[in-house]
């Protein structure tokens, strides 16, 4: 993850989003930088819990989509969603808990929107990343991209929030809208079908 | 349907979880995977998704901090802008219904006036567009008429800016 220090964010990063905006537009953002009212949450707050959970965050959103630009969107709308809601009673758990569950909520409407055109799409441009990769990982790992997307993306959230991101049934059952004892059969379900999946393209473990 | 469970399942799970898996497991928990189906898959399932994240994160490079905080700043504000000018643009809209509304009525009542007037304008012909060209160019002899054109003139640029700054902010 990008770090720097300061409370202002990268000149060229800052250009590039300010070319998108009309002459009023950077008038009220100078104006917001020296009043930071909007928000129950200070800056340097937000730093603190931007750094704690962006990489998990960003990394939920990326798998689930498919698309890094469309996880950058959503993360965007994530945060800003958290700093509008009022949270000050929260811990830093309950704060994670929350961020999620906004994820979750913008991921199924996402879904619904593109009802039937994506099952669980992957970010296949990721694969022929690096030099070293051979054709035949390449193709591998394609091929199990593909496999992948027989998982409904309901299985592939409930998965990674349990696996990925530790969370009990409790905390899954809150940030995914569903009933506690429902967690359960459906993780179990979701965790049979990957373990096919994985059979199927020749990982039993030890990877 | 009965899930089948495991009493070892959330031990592995937290070893999974903290990374101390396989290497600072306790030699027992070890040997118990390698028997049980239910840990053996949660194993499998979780190294698998685990190497998902890594893979996913190894070269991405997320927005800075104050970026975002930064971009939601100027988002709260022009959201606060649009709720408080929406009085004013339910006003302008209102008023361009009324207006509309009146020129309609207006229509209808006189409208065997209007349809005389655009049978008129229909036969607008060569010799009513000589006689409008002749009554312009006679009325620029007129005292005055050069205030009248400049004003008319400045009324018209104006009106274009207007709407070029208009169209420039959206």
């Amino acid at each position: 993850m990008n770090k720097t220090g300061g409370s202002r964010p990268e000149p060229d990063e800052r250009c590039a989003a300010m070319r998108e905006l009309t002459f009023t537009e950077l008038a009220q953002a100078e104006d917001a930088l020296q009043n930071d009212a909007a928000f129950e949450m200070d800056e340097a707050s937000f730093r603190a819990f931007y750094n704690r959970t962006a990489r998990a965050l960003w990394a939920h959103l990326a798998k689930l989509t498919g698309d890094s630009v469309a996880a950058d969107d959503l993360m965007q709308e994530c945060y800003y969603r958290f700093l509008r809601t009022p949270h000050a009673v929260m811990n830093d758990e309950q704060a994670k808990q929350y961020l999620f569950r906004i994820a979750a909520n913008l991921l199924r409407d996402r879904w619904r929107r593109s009802r039937g055109k994506v099952t669980v799409p992957l970010d296949d441009a990721k694969e022929v990343s690096t030099a070293e990769q051979t054709a035949a990982s390449v193709q591998a790992r394609s091929d199990l991209n593909g496999a992948l997307r027989q998982l409904k993306p309901r299985e592939l959230q409930l998965l990674w929030l349990a696996y990925v991101e530790g969370s009990s049934h409790k905390e899954i059952s809150d940030v995914v809208g569903l009933r506690t004892v429902s967690v359960r059969p459906m993780l179990f379900r979701a965790r049979q079908k990957l373990l096919r999946i994985l059979r199927k393209a020749g990982i039993t473990g030890g990877r | 349907m009965k899930v089948p469970q495991c009493e070892n399942e959330l031990a592995v799970t937290e070893l999974l979880q903290s990374g101390r898996w396989p290497e600072a497991c306790d030699s027992a928990l070890r040997s118990h995977v390698e028997s049980c189906a239910v840990c053996s898959e949660v194993v499998l399932v979780a190294q698998f998704l685990r190497e998902e994240h890594v893979h996913l994160l190894a070269d991405v490079k997320l927005p800075d901090a104050g970026l975002v905080w930064w971009k939601a700043q100027l988002r709260a504000r022009r959201e606060a802008a649009e709720l408080a000018t929406r009085p004013i643009a339910l006003a302008e809209r209102f008023a361009l219904a009324c207006s509309l509304a009146a020129l309609l009525v207006f229509v209808v009542w006189r409208w065997t006036d209007v349809h005389t007037w655009l049978g008129r304008l229909a036969q607008f012909g060569h010799s009513d567009a000589h006689w409008f060209l002749s009554l312009l160019l006679n009325s620029l002899n007129q005292p005055f008429s050069i205030f009248f054109v400049a004003s008319t003139s400045l009324l018209v640029l104006f009106m274009a800016c207007l709407v070029y700054a208009i169209w420039a902010e959206k």
